[in-house]
């Protein structure tokens, strides 16, 4: 809804709004009576709604992506030279070195096809141009948020202008909230370099192109060891990933080298559409549902919120089927955006069902689910296909269970039901001992005499046999004796 | 003994009776039986045991579901009279091991396993389930094993064939009366009749 409006609002933090206002505001929105006459009212009681909805987040004026120009078909850019080691992949895009001549370690490392080595040629030389272009046009975006001193790791930042006058560092995990603007830009601007500390990572969340980020580096960059990054690297001097490092986006560096070593660098990536998640909403996990082996079916009813949380599991007894049944009406918003990018084609917010990552996997792990045509549950009905996962004993539900689709409006709950039909490979619960049913021992001798599972005493009702004859004996006796 | 007979007003109080007695168990009977209904299922379902019959040892005696004891061992019926379906393991009829114990005497008399031991390979074993179809089972073996010496494993764990397993005690083992147990199991293998 109002969202990726209000990134065109120049309006900043509402952090600190009074929590009356934030009431009003959401009062009016309902439709109560307005207090405030005439237009400027309503203007106010709409600004007051913006800031009630997007109190977390800071409001800045967006930042606009440069055009990469003919830099666009390239993944890897250098002016000097790329040396690689290891595998190294280079997808989406060439991998050129202009002016410079070498690129040294392909093999190991491969530029998949169409994309192409262009060594100093026309098309390298004229996508050093571009980059050039495009790094005076990011240089000359006005700042929205000065983050100098601050660490990227663990913040959540929205679409805007970033800029640390030195140098800029990543250890952990920055995430990129689009807000669902699928159009949404990020410039990052470091005076001088960029560095992110091993296993950091860098993802995009609640729509829009993953690789929307762009990153003006003062001097070089050095993507540390296992990171996870996001965007356009344009450095003004190198770039360097380490072992393991990921990019989904292209590097181009302005004067200097490209230093690899067994990395994955995608443009293709930049086609795709990030998940959309909400972040910030605290789920309690799931409770665990273990079916018995007798039963024939179990429902498991469970509200899915962002495609982080735990979603169910049921540990079953037998090998299971699990049926996606239902859908609940109606479907608020979507648990997550299917990632409709380059498999399935078309763009945004369309309702194919997607695969809900085991747990615990990264939100990158949302893919499509090709086989399944989109689901018509667009609006809440019941999916058109039951969909089946069959596993093994113990099988997580969430993991690879088509739940639903469908994202309108963004950021709200879709329930799913799934049931689970009981195959007959079952996997027992072994009793330890078997069942004493032996009642009475009637077929044989006493071997004791104390009956201890019916509590019977023999040598107790003996005597008590004993000693009631023997008073009626005496009874007896004492009768004739009065005769 | 025929003494009311004679009374107009007993006889028909005796008609009534049964009347309603009719009637009652026509509205209650559905009432026990509407339990559990498939789900529409890829799998027939082989629907809870309901009764078990053994014709050559003239049983023909209700199951109970029971699941384990607060130790961990296999539960038993609660009435000398009744079987007990293992519920934690495979219904009769389905692939698998399903195994019904039954007690074999009780204090001054026979419980419902008491002639088990009889029983002979080829023997017929019925399991009624809850939605009428009968499971035809034929006797394979009988074994016995001292107390705490079965192999568990074997007679409740999974397996590709269709098996019923009777486990009742072992009469003809010394009793026990301090831990008011035989000294041994006895079980009777089946396999399903296609």
């Amino acid at each position: 809804m109002g969202l990726h409006r209000a990134t065109h609002v120049s309006v900043h933090s509402s952090l600190g709004k009074p929590l009356a206002e934030n009431r009003n505001a959401m009062r009016t929105r309902e439709g109560a009576p307005q207090r405030l006459p005439g237009t400027l009212g309503a203007t106010l009681a709409l600004l007051l709604a913006l800031f009630g909805l997007i109190a977390p987040y800071t409001i800045v004026s967006a930042a606009t992506a440069p055009s990469l120009g003919t830099a666009q078909s390239f993944a890897v850019l250098s002016a000097t030279g790329v040396t690689n080691t290891g595998p190294t992949t280079i997808s989406g895009g060439n991998l050129g070195v202009s002016p410079g001549t070498a690129a040294t370690g392909f093999p190991p490392g491969i530029v998949t096809p169409p994309g192409a080595i262009h060594m100093a040629d026309a098309v390298a030389l004229q996508a050093q141009s571009d980059i050039t272009t495009a790094y005076n046009n990011l240089t000359g975006q006005p700042c929205t948020n000065d983050l100098t001193g601050q660490d990227l790791g663990g913040k959540t930042l929205t679409p805007g202008v970033y800029c640390f006058s030195s140098s800029a560092l990543l250890t952990g995990m920055l995430t990129l909230d689009t807000q669902g603007n699928a159009g949404a830009v990020f410039v990052f601007k470091t005076g001088s370099t960029l560095t992110t500390a091993s296993n950091s990572s860098v993802r995009v969340i609640n729509g829009g192109s993953v690789c929307n980020a762009f990153w003006q580096i003062g001097s070089s960059a050095t993507l540390g060891t296992g990171t996870t990054f996001v965007g356009n690297v344009l450095a003004l001097a190198s770039i360097t990933l380490n072992t393991n490092a990921t990019l989904s986006g292209r590097a181009f560096a302005r004067g200097g080298a490209v230093t690899l070593d067994s990395n994955s660098i995608s443009a293709t990536a930049c086609a795709m559409l990030s998940p959309t998640l909400t972040p910030t909403v605290a789920v309690p996990n799931a409770t665990q549902t273990t079916i018995a082996a007798t039963q024939t079916a179990i429902a498991l009813t469970r509200t899915v919120i962002a495609a982080t949380q735990n979603v169910p599991t049921a540990t079953l007894a037998a090998t299971p089927v699990i049926q996606v049944v239902t859908q609940s009406t109606p479907v608020l918003a979507p648990p997550m955006r299917p990632n409709t990018g380059a498999p399935n084609g078309g763009s945004g917010n369309i309702g194919a069902p997607y695969r809900i990552p085991p747990n615990g996997a990264p939100s990158s792990d949302i893919v499509p689910y090709n086989g399944q045509t989109p689901v018509a549950a667009l609006g809440g009905t019941a999916l058109s296909t039951p969909v089946f996962v069959s596993g093994s004993p113990a099988l997580t539900v969430a993991a690879g269970t088509v739940v639903a689709a469908t994202p309108s409006p963004a950021n709200a709950t879709a329930v799913f039901t799934a049931t689970s039909t009981r195959m007959a490979t079952a996997t027992v619960v072994i009793p330890a001992r078997l069942p004493n049913t032996g009642g009475g021992g009637m077929a044989t001798a006493f071997t004791g005499t104390t009956d201890t599972q019916h509590g019977v005493n023999i040598a107790f009702w003996l005597t008590l046999t004993a000693i009631l004859t023997l008073m009626g004996v005496g009874l007896l006796h004492v009768r004739r004796a009065r005769r | 003994m025929h003494w009311y007979r004679h009374h107009d007003w007993a006889k028909r109080c005796g008609l009534r009776r049964g009347i309603i007695l009719g009637l009652l168990s026509c509205l209650l009977l559905p009432l026990g039986t509407t339990e559990a209904a498939p789900d529409g299922g890829l799998l027939r379902d082989m629907g809870v045991p309901v009764r078990l019959k053994i014709p050559v040892i003239n049983v023909d005696a209700p199951i109970e579901d029971v699941g384990l004891t607060p130790d961990g061992a296999m539960d038993t019926p609660k009435d000398f009279g009744d079987t007990a379906w293992y519920q934690l393991g495979p219904r009769p009829g389905e692939q698998g091991n399903a195994v019904i114990a039954g007690h074999v005497d009780r204090v001054g008399g026979e419980a419902v396993f008491w002639d088990l031991r009889q029983l002979t390979p080829g023997d017929e074993i019925i399991v009624m389930s809850e939605n009428g179809i009968a499971h035809h089972f034929a006797v394979t073996g009988l074994q016995r094993y001292a107390l705490d010496t079965a192999p568990l494993t074997e007679i409740f764990g999974s397996t590709d064939g269709i098996h019923l397993n009777l486990v009742t005690c072992d009469a003809d083992t010394p009793f026990n009366r301090a831990s008011g147990e035989y000294g041994g199991h006895l079980l009777i293998r089946a396999d399903a009749i296609p």
